[in-house]
């Protein structure tokens, strides 16, 4: 379920529920206030109606008291001349009647009648026939003398049956002639206003109008005014005994056959204002005002729910939407789409974070792409980025047709500088040639020109000391060529490191897209070679990838494929050298040399193949068969007897760094049961050095086994005096190239000389070896050398041959070659 | 009615009663005053009587019997010296008792008048002198109605066309005494059935019946502008509207008219009852007399006065009718008191 309905499912019944109660509440409370303003609102009616009425009689009773009192009237009643009276004065009073007649209207008629009720005068406004006949109004006197008031009213019937307000004044006067004026005033007549309700009726009717009420002036016997149009049923006369205990009070009863709320209020004796109020008619009413509150309900509530469905979506569901789009976004890498929400409540606060976040996520995101892309060390692209970057250019140059070049670098004397100052300064100085290597790019510089909207020049560390410069669109091959000997010079110069002035070399290799290759691998391969060609070459220089190289480089791979074949096959032999001592002439050792025995090429020997199993580290397998092979051939010469022979094993520098070594042998030499003074091994200066540390304490074990240690190839390397101390030797090997010409250069001789003085001063012994001729025989033996090994003593031979060799079985021994030379 | 309304009222009659008794007394020289119709005594003679009698007359008017019995029953007969009334009224007002009689003595000039009319209604020869005679008949505009008239009928009971055309004079006597003429009655009759037929006749006229009022005399008078087309009118002033517009016709009807006498007299409250009989003397100077009539163009009975009248104003049959037309002329008689009451009833109901 989604939010929305989850949450107006919550929300919805919280505000309906209250609302409806609230409404409910309200509605039964206005009810009831219609219902009582509805009563209110008749009862107040009918006590306008009332108060109507009796003012009507009122002011009727108070115009009756002053027209009785008219001088004319006076006249009138007291002239004895029937003549004079009807003559003359009866017109002007019936004149006067018809002006109070004309003021009053409803005075509907003015009557004069005799103290025997008969009709003197009359002013009439009634169409034809007289309301009142004499018995009407011999009636009205009678009850008028029961009264001892002067004014006497009453409502009666008229013919008609409408009813009508009767008001009589008894007139009494003195004649003013005759009698005294202390004689009691005789009863000359009554003034008679009949006082028509038609006004009144009309007043009902509008009110009916306005209340929907019918309104009656009515007795207990019969309706009198009534504002329907029909003079009405009369209402149950129960009712009235009712209505009389309760005034004001509405009761419940039946009118015209229909349930109807009575309100009465007395008027006059026996005369009620009745109002008659239909019972369908308040509950009509009442429906309005139930379909009005339903409506206004439904309304709100529909207002209200549309409200909380555009506030949550405004408020939440929305901003939530965007949001979530937005972090879609950011989650497809794209951190720079706008969250278009601009508020300053938690969803804005919200919003503000995840701006920051992503914010943060692609600086990061650049960070690690710049430590993806780059070398942390000298911030050039890194080899990554290099292949990346030389697909987009190889793909631009395919598509285009232009020339690339790769210019593939290598510190000729980087390790050199590395092993002896330490790793800062060589961190140092590839910092200051990535430095002199941007330099000489060709948009660094401008000396050549680029073409406008090409890719520019890059230039990248692969790793070590090795560097690469890609040269995209070239439009000719010698650019290629400038930029590398610019950067021959460049690196020519010296590099001021901690005060001190160091000089490197550098060998470039340079392949050309599209005559060297058309991919980005066989490029930088082909680089690569062109870079191993310069080195090869005498180092710092340059060299192009020729096709000569890309056959010197297969020949190569046909070797390295030879070289595994061979392993598997089991090609190599063993050859062994003899050492002979000076002193005695002895045989005191073997130096074990390996020999490929190749199927077409014959025997090979180990310059050949050794560098490149050492590149490609086959070595490593290599080395493990040759000590095994040592091991079994130093167990065979000890079964045969053969002792004080020592079998020297020569240990590469990759074994060393890579193998080890001491576990091997040990393992070997226990497997053939041999002792440790039957066996040695020979490092040169150099892998000594790089060895992990220094070697020293390989040495100290195979010492402690027994297991001689020689120094190779002493006089080539680096090795200084003091890690000659260190090294706790057996013996040094004089190279071969000074023993080469030892008898014929002093300076040689000289040489020889210092290095046997040397070995002497350490306490080791001293081996020439690449002994030809007796010559140098005899010099070597001179200047003090301890032992020789070389041709002069026969070639390294197989395992049986040199067997025969021990057992003397063969001729020309060493021994009596080194009697006859060695003095 | 409350208090002030009825205090209002009250101080109203009492207001009444203040201008009508003290209008005599507050003038300096000797002031007549006189109730009479208006323009009906030429103003000229008048101005000559004040010169004469260093006096003054102030004329106070009514505009019907009615009006006058009402003024004078206001004040009881005073507040007037002078007061002209028809001659059954001078019987009336006789017995009431608001009347002086009138000493031959007083007025030399009653020698001229013709004796006939000085005897003509009870109690008038020794409480009135004669003014003038005249008769009641109907003008009309003959360019207007469908047909002559000759009859009350033709007023009574009108063609279709006249409803609402008619003026009718606000008199009970002269309305209901006409409309017993129509029927053939006398015009004093006190027979309730009569009168009964006289009440249906007059009340079927109502429609036809403008207005219960006396024609004006001028030239916005209705009957000249031709909003009324025929009205009830006294004989002498049908000339005048004759003069206002030759369409004018007057006619007495066939079946007779009333014969109507004016009579000056002098009221019993009068303070100055020898001006009075002077101005009463005065007016009927012969030569002035037959002034006035030609103002007035009524039959005067001043016979001395005739001889001033030239013979065309004695051959006008409006003036005077032929002894043919007067056969069927009465004079006003008096009412018993319950026929009094009827026409009292009648007329009430008419004016409703």
């Amino acid at each position: 379920m989604k939010l929305q309905p989850r949450i107006l499912l919550i929300l919805v019944p919280l505000v309906v529920a209250p609302l409806l109660l609230l409404s409910w509440v309200a509605y039964a409370q206005l009810r009831k206030t219609a219902e009582e303003k509805t009563f209110q609102q008749v009862d107040t009616v009918l006590d306008q109606l009332a108060r109507q009425i009796q003012s009507e009689l009122q002011s009727t009773e108070a115009n009756i008291q002053l027209f009785a009192n008219s001088p004319l009237l006076v006249r009138y009643l007291t002239t004895a001349s029937a003549t004079e009276r009807y003559a003359l004065i009866q017109p002007a009073l019936m004149r006067l009647f018809h002006s109070y007649q004309r003021a009053y209207p409803d005075y509907g008629e003015i009557r004069l009648l005799l103290p025997n009720g008969d009709e003197d005068a009359r002013v009439t406004t009634f169409a034809s026939t007289t309301p009142l006949d004499r018995a009407a109004d011999a009636a009205l006197l009678s009850t008028f003398a029961k009264t001892q008031s002067d004014i006497d009213s009453m409502f009666v019937h008229g013919n008609g049956g409408e009813l009508m307000l009767v008001v009589a004044k008894r007139l009494l006067f003195r004649d003013p002639a005759s009698d005294p004026t202390t004689a009691p005033p005789t009863l000359r007549g009554y003034l008679v206003i009949t006082h028509q309700l038609g006004a009144l009726r009309e007043q009902m009717v509008q009110y009916h109008d306005n209340l929907g009420a019918v309104l009656l002036v009515t007795d207990p016997g019969r309706t009198a005014l009534s504002s329907e149009p029909d003079v009405a049923t009369t209402p149950d006369p129960a009712i009235f005994t009712v209505l009389k205990q309760r005034d004001g009070q509405h009761v419940l009863g039946s009118y015209q056959n229909a349930a109807a709320y009575f309100l009465a209020h007395r008027v006059h004796p026996g005369l009620y204002a009745v109002a008659v109020l239909p019972e369908y008619l308040l509950r009509e009413s009442m429906q309005g005002l139930t379909t009005a509150a339903a409506s206004i309900l439904l309304a709100v509530l529909v207002i209200t729910v549309l409200l909380i469905v555009f506030g949550l979506r405004v408020l939440f569901l929305t901003p939530i939407a965007t949001l979530n789009q937005a972090v879609r976004a950011f989650g497809q890498g794209n951190f720079i789409v706008p969250i278009g929400l601009q508020r300053h409540d938690e969803i804005g606060t919200l919003a503000e974070s995840f701006r920051r976040m992503a914010k943060n996520l692609q600086r990061s995101n650049e960070q690690i792409r710049h430590v993806a892309y780059h070398d942390s060390l000298t911030g050039l692209p890194n080899r990554h980025m290099f292949r990346e970057y030389l697909a987009n250019v190889l793909n631009d140059s395919i598509r285009s047709k232009q020339r690339l070049a790769l210019l593939y670098l290598d510190v000729d004397n980087f390790k050199q500088v590395n092993d002896t100052l330490g790793h800062h300064v060589g961190d140092k100085l590839l910092k200051e040639i990535a430095k002199r290597l941007t330099h000489c790019l060709r948009n660094e510089t401008g000396r050549i020109d680029a073409a406008p909207d090409a890719a520019v020049d890059m230039v990248a560390r692969l790793g070590g000391d090795e560097f690469i410069v890609l040269l995209p669109h070239l439009y000719e091959s010698q650019d290629a060529d400038i930029v590398a000997q610019r950067i021959l010079a460049e690196m020519a110069g010296p590099f001021t490191l901690d005060a001190r002035d160091f000089h490197v070399t550098s060998s470039i290799g340079i392949a050309y897209y599209p005559e060297n290759g058309s991919d980005a691998d066989l490029l930088i391969k082909h680089a690569d070679i062109a870079m191993y060609h310069a080195k090869s070459s005498g180092k710092n220089n340059r060299q192009f990838f020729t096709d000569a190289l890309r056959q010197a480089t297969d020949t190569r791979y046909q070797l390295e494929q030879d070289l595994r074949r061979a392993l598997e096959q089991n090609q190599f032999v063993l050859h062994y050298q003899p050492q002979v001592e000076l002193a005695s002439g002895r045989i005191r050792g073997v130096e074990a040399l390996v020999r490929w025995c190749h199927p077409l090429r014959g025997v090979v020997l180990p310059d050949e193949f050794i560098p490149l199993a050492e590149e490609t580290g086959l070595i490593l397998p290599l080395g493990r068969w040759i000590i095994e092979q040592a091991c079994r051939q130093a167990r065979e010469w000890q079964d045969a007897g053969i002792d004080g022979v020592r079998l020297y094993v020569n240990i590469s520098n990759v074994q060393l760094n890579r193998e080890p070594v001491w576990e091997l042998l040990a393992q070997s030499m226990q497997r053939f049961g041999i002792a440790g003074a039957r066996i040695g091994v020979e490092f040169t200066e150099t892998s000594m050095l790089t060895a992990p540390g220094h070697g020293v304490e390989l040495i100290r074990r195979l010492r402690e086994h027994g297991i001689a240690v020689s120094l190779d190839d002493f006089g080539t390397g680096y090795s200084s005096l003091n890690n000659l101390r260190r090294f706790a030797l057996d013996s040094l090997k004089i190279d071969r190239s000074f023993v080469f010409d030892v008898h014929q250069s002093a300076d040689s001789a000289a040489i020889v000389a210092a290095i046997i003085a040397l070995a002497k001063s350490f306490n080791l012994a001293v081996i020439a070896e690449g002994v030809e001729n007796t010559q140098q025989l005899t010099h070597l033996a001179a200047l003090g050398c301890d032992g020789v090994q070389g041709n002069l003593f026969g070639e390294a031979l197989c395992a049986d041959d040199i067997t025969e060799l021990f057992l003397g079985v063969g001729s020309g021994s060493p021994a009596e070659l080194v009697r006859r030379y060695v003095s | 009615m409350d208090v002030v309304g009825r205090l209002s009222m009250l101080s109203i009659l009492a207001l009444l009663c203040v201008t009508a008794s003290g209008a005599p007394s507050s003038a300096a020289e000797k002031q007549l005053v006189v109730l009479t119709w208006a323009d009906y005594i030429d103003p000229q003679v008048i101005a000559e009587f004040e010169r004469l009698q260093h006096a003054k007359v102030k004329f106070m008017y009514f505009e019907s019997d009615d009006d006058r019995d009402d003024l004078l029953t206001q004040n009881n007969g005073s507040g007037y010296d002078v007061v002209l009334a028809d001659g059954i009224s001078v019987t009336t007002y006789a017995d009431v008792g608001w009347l002086a009689p009138i000493p031959q003595a007083s007025i030399p000039n009653l020698k001229h008048i013709d004796r006939r009319w000085r005897s003509a209604f009870p109690r008038v020869r020794q409480y009135g002198v004669p003014y003038f005679w005249g008769t009641i008949g109907i003008a009309y505009r003959r360019d207007k109605v469908p047909t002559e008239f000759n009859s009350w009928m033709d007023l009574y009971r009108p063609q279709p066309a006249l409803r609402g055309k008619i003026l009718m004079i606000k008199h009970a006597r002269d309305v209901i005494g006409m409309a017993l003429k129509a029927l053939g009655y006398s015009q004093n009759s006190g027979d309730p059935a009569q009168l009964a037929q006289a009440r249906e006749l007059l009340l079927a006229q109502k429609p036809f019946v403008r207005a219960y009022s006396y024609v004006s005399l001028s030239k916005e008078s209705a009957l000249v502008t031709g909003e009324v087309w025929a009205a009830m009118v006294f004989s002498g002033d049908s000339i005048t509207l004759r003069e206002l517009d030759p369409n004018i016709a007057f006619v007495i009807p066939k079946e007779g008219s009333n014969l109507g006498v004016d009579y000056f007299t002098i009221m019993k409250s009068s303070t100055n009852k020898a001006l009075a009989a002077a101005f009463i003397n005065f007016i009927h100077d012969p030569q002035r007399n037959a002034r006035i009539a030609r103002f007035v163009h009524y039959a005067t009975p001043n016979l001395a006065a005739q001889r001033y009248l030239p013979s065309a104003y004695f051959k006008d049959p409006i003036i005077y009718p032929s002894q043919v037309t007067l056969k069927n002329f009465e004079f006003f008689a008096p009412l018993a008191p319950p026929a009094a009451k009827l026409r009292n009833e009648i007329f009430q109901t008419l004016l409703q």
